[in-house]
């Protein structure tokens, strides 16, 4: 697993370093790797939450991003950021799940824009993402279409972590993130439900998942099932 | 950007100890907030040695306990509470701070708390007076003969550096895992152990104790024809012979057991109890018991006496079951009034008839807490004649009035010996019961439901034997009795409203409380007495009542597991509360603000009301249809 993130890290880094010198994605191309074997308190985490007006990559687009920052096993609460992008097709029908409405999201950021304030978060960080795969497509999908390379960074994903947790103990048992939570004993999600409640109820998630690993003392981004973001789900490629 | 509705504001925003700032103040305050999350059984640093210094640590879910190096329980935090790690890491004594309930904390700054602290008066006043509670609360032990827990250095010469081999009981009753459930049971019967260790080739491979006999076996419907090596705890906790009974008593609470075998080398030599530990502790209940027997006068009881309080703190802290305490409780009451009644010979001479020295209620049951009243009666021999009667008042009124020197109040009823109404003949009772099983008016009622539980505490103890068997045959023929009992026992309910809301009482001083005693314990109690007067069970106490009907077969034995536990679960609270109140300095009741439980305790609080609810269904489908 370890051997396989840093070839492919490196495989992505060869692949389209060339193309994203010259856009805004330069700075996470240049930036090295987050090392497999180093333990949770040594890293900054970047604990990233999407909202999309659909689940299709192809037919829907990247609403709002949410993103709050891990360091030294604590949250600092007052790095909690939240884009709105505007949307050129829409709300459309997620609105009632989001309540981010046509009106709201008119006068917010550009896609690009979106991307490129994240792309300056990323390196030296591990993102960390609940059910990666989904706002991985959006957002890979959202900067090759700007940039024509993908975002490269390693990440971790909470659902997965969980998912191995409940094996382990051969229980089984709901993924979604209040589901996770509440085995925890963390407090339900207050408030609206948006990216940015999301990323740090997520972030949350991750410091008690890895207490329960046995400590950020002790835990390496390994165990904790370091990937590497890849092209795979961006359309075209 | 768009305006956020923000967790960690909105929370700190309503806590005691900021909600009067304004917004800006807020703002900035989250700012500085990290976040952390620490699992049960962790613990949280409070030495200000990190590289990003912390102000102070506020709970947002879960709990925490503080405890000093002596692991004397200082505090308990829960969602909004708040410590200084400055503050612990200054006091005298080391304090530890550990993760009860896995917790979420926010960590405010040192530069953030020093600065809001500066600029608003009610903060900095607040934060010194909780600087001052644990400066106080060391000076305290310092200079107070304290008990020994409370000094560090006295810890080399205090009852706990005693050796465990002085203390357990020996030999150690073993047996070999292939046994059957059943025939563990009937050792454990015969030799009264509540502990048995299973052994193979000599060496301990586990325990198996009254509780995994109520937890394993009976809850979970486990046939007593299985070998116990299924239902005991395997490699169980123990302790060397030559170890010492601080080490005992500090695996007996981190670990939450009440039994631990002693070994020598492997082989099993004895069992340590709480309890032996506790008769290490100079104030034990039996030493009190001794304190008690010695006494000569009113006021040496009254001086004995008046460390009740403290001993029941005491076994508060060391987790020793409510059960456990009520009958701790009620053998020093029963010894105070065995001594007054002895007194009482000396000062009016032989008693001139038979008699038996009746206890009613709570002291019956060997439930009574801090706090308790009297409840008591005397009862003649058929001998006696108008005589006896004479001799008794002036006798009746010295016990009473001992009693309530010794801070037993007298009943606000006046269902005292000292009454005249109170003091019959064995015939007389008889009629008496036979009167309030016939009559149905609510005031006969209420005299049932306490008198229903009666104990001789002193004299004949025929006479008391005779009576009850009489009570119980007369009532268990009487269904209309049995169903305005149950309907008498419905008024009592849990206080649950629609969606299991908590109802509190806003009745008089009480503000927004529950009454843990009235719609709590006594709920259960009135279910096991109305079951057992229906089953003519003599058990009086509730829990042997319980399982008296489970073996008589009038209740399920899951049904009778649960109440068990709900039974221990609300009286620990009272209890916990009870103790809480004492140590304040406040008048102690059964009063309890919900609102200063843990969310987890809150819950599980719930939940055993609920199951009382049922339980209380089930009696009224069973008795009610008589009346109702």
């Amino acid at each position: 697993m370890a051997v396989f993130y840093s070839l492919s890290y490196r495989w992505q880094k060869k692949r389209y370093g060339k193309a994203a010198s010259k856009t805004p994605l330069a700075g996470i191309y240049q930036a090295t790797a987050p090392v497999s074997r180093s333990l949770m308190r040594e890293n900054r985490f970047l604990v990233v939450d999407c909202e999309m007006s659909g689940l299709d990559a192809n037919r829907s687009q990247l609403l709002s991003i949410g993103w709050v920052v891990i360091e030294n096993a604590r949250i600092t609460h007052a790095s909690g950021k939240h884009l709105l992008i505007h949307a050129d097709r829409g709300a459309g029908d997620s609105t009632r799940i989001h309540g981010l409405h046509d009106a709201t999201i008119a006068g917010a950021k550009s896609a690009a824009a979106a991307i490129t304030l994240l792309a300056k978060q990323v390196p030296g960080s591990v993102l960390v993402f609940h059910h990666a795969p989904l706002d991985l497509r959006f957002l890979q999908q959202t900067a090759y279409e700007n940039f024509r390379c993908p975002l490269l960074f390693g990440y971790v994903d909470t659902m997965l972590i969980e998912q191995r947790r409940l094996q382990l103990q051969g229980a089984e048992s709901g993924l979604r993130l209040a589901q996770c939570r509440e085995r925890y004993g963390l407090p339900p999600i207050s408030g609206h439900h948006n990216a940015m409640t999301d990323a740090r109820a997520t972030a949350e998630l991750l410091l008690a998942q890895t207490s329960y690993l046995g400590g950020a003392g002790r835990v390496s981004l390994c165990r904790m099932g370091i990937q590497c973001s890849r092209n795979q789900y961006v359309r075209g490629v | 950007m768009v305006a956020e509705t923000n967790d960690v504001q909105n929370f700190i925003a309503v806590q005691a100890l900021f909600q009067h700032l304004a917004e800006s103040n807020l703002e900035y305050l989250s700012n500085n907030i990290y976040v952390a999350y620490q699992k049960s059984g962790g613990e949280l640093e409070v030495g200000t040695g990190e590289a990003k210094p912390v102000g102070l640590v506020m709970v947002r879910s879960g709990s925490l306990e503080i405890r000093d190096a002596q692991h004397n329980l200082i505090d308990r935090l829960s969602a909004g509470d708040f410590f200084i790690p400055r503050v612990l890491a200054q006091a005298p004594a080391e304090m530890i701070v550990r993760v009860l309930e896995d917790c979420l904390y926010y960590e405010l700054s040192e530069s953030a708390f020093q600065s809001i602290r500066s600029n608003d008066e009610d903060i900095s006043r607040l934060c010194d007076t909780y600087a001052r509670s644990y400066q106080a609360d060391a000076s305290k032990s310092d200079n107070a003969p304290a008990p020994a827990m409370r000094k560090q250095h006295a810890f080399t010469d205090s009852y706990l550096d005693q050796s465990v081999k002085d203390y357990m009981t020996a030999p150690a009753f073993c047996a070999s895992p292939n046994i059957t459930i059943r025939r563990a049971a009937q050792i454990m019967t015969n030799n009264k152990i509540s502990s048995l260790l299973i052994t193979e080739d000599e060496r301990l491979v586990g325990i198996m104790t009254d509780r995994d006999l109520r937890t394993r076996v009976v809850a979970k419907g486990v046939a007593d024809t299985e070998p116990v090596s299924g239902v005991m705890t395997p490699k169980p906790h123990c302790i060397d012979m030559r170890g010492r009974l601080h080490q005992a008593q500090l695996v007996m609470m981190s670990s939450g057991i009440h039994h631990l075998p002693v070994v020598d080398r492997d082989v099993p030599v004895g069992m340590l109890g709480m309890s032996d530990i506790m008769r290490a502790n100079n104030l034990e209940p039996l030493s009190l018991t001794r304190g008690i027997n010695n006494a000569t006068t009113v006021a040496e009881l009254a001086a004995v006496a008046a460390k009740l309080p403290d001993l029941v703190v005491k076994l508060i802290e060391r987790d020793t079951r409510p059960y456990e305490v009520g009958e701790i409780i009620t053998s020093l009451s029963d010894a105070l009034t065995r001594r007054l009644l002895r007194l009482a010979e000396t000062v009016y001479g032989k008693p001139p008839c038979t008699w038996a020295w009746l206890a009613f209620g709570s002291q019956a049951r060997q439930e009574q807490m801090l706090g308790s009243d009297q409840d008591n009666a005397l009862i003649y021999g058929n001998n006696a004649d108008d005589s006896a009667d004479a001799y008794f008042a002036p006798f009746a009124r010295f016990v009473n009035d001992g009693l309530d020197a010794c801070g037993i109040h007298r009943c606000p009823g006046d269902i005292m010996a000292s009454n005249p109404k109170w003091r019959m003949t064995l015939a007389g009772w008889q009629k008496t019961f036979n009167y309030w099983i016939q009559e149905r008016s609510p005031k006969a009622l209420m005299h049932a439901s306490i008198f229903f539980d009666m104990r001789p505490v002193a004299g004949d103890r025929e006479l008391v034997n005779h009576l009850r068997g009489y009570v119980l045959a007369k009532a268990r023929s009487n269904t209309i009795f049995l169903a305005l009992m149950t309907q008498n026992a419905l008024e009592h309910s849990p206080p649950l409203g629609f969606f299991k809301q908590f109802v509190l009482e806003k009745d008089g001083d009480h503000n927004h409380t529950l009454d843990l005693k009235k719609r709590g314990t006594i709920t259960i109690v009135d279910i096991a007495r109305n079951y057992s007067l229906a089953a003519a069970i003599s058990e009086v106490n509730t829990i042997s009542r319980l399982q008296a009907m489970e073996r008589a077969g009038v209740m399920s034995r899951e049904l009778v597991a649960s109440l068990v536990d709900a039974h221990e679960f609300i009286a620990g609270i009272r209890l916990q509360a009870q103790g809480e109140k004492f140590h304040a300095g406040d008048t102690v009741d059964n009063q309890l603000d919900p609102k200063t439980l843990s969310p987890l305790v809150r819950h599980q609080l719930k939940e055993a009301f609920q199951l009382v609810r049922q339980a209380q269904a089930a009696m009224k489908a069973r008795f009610g249809g008589g009346v109702l």
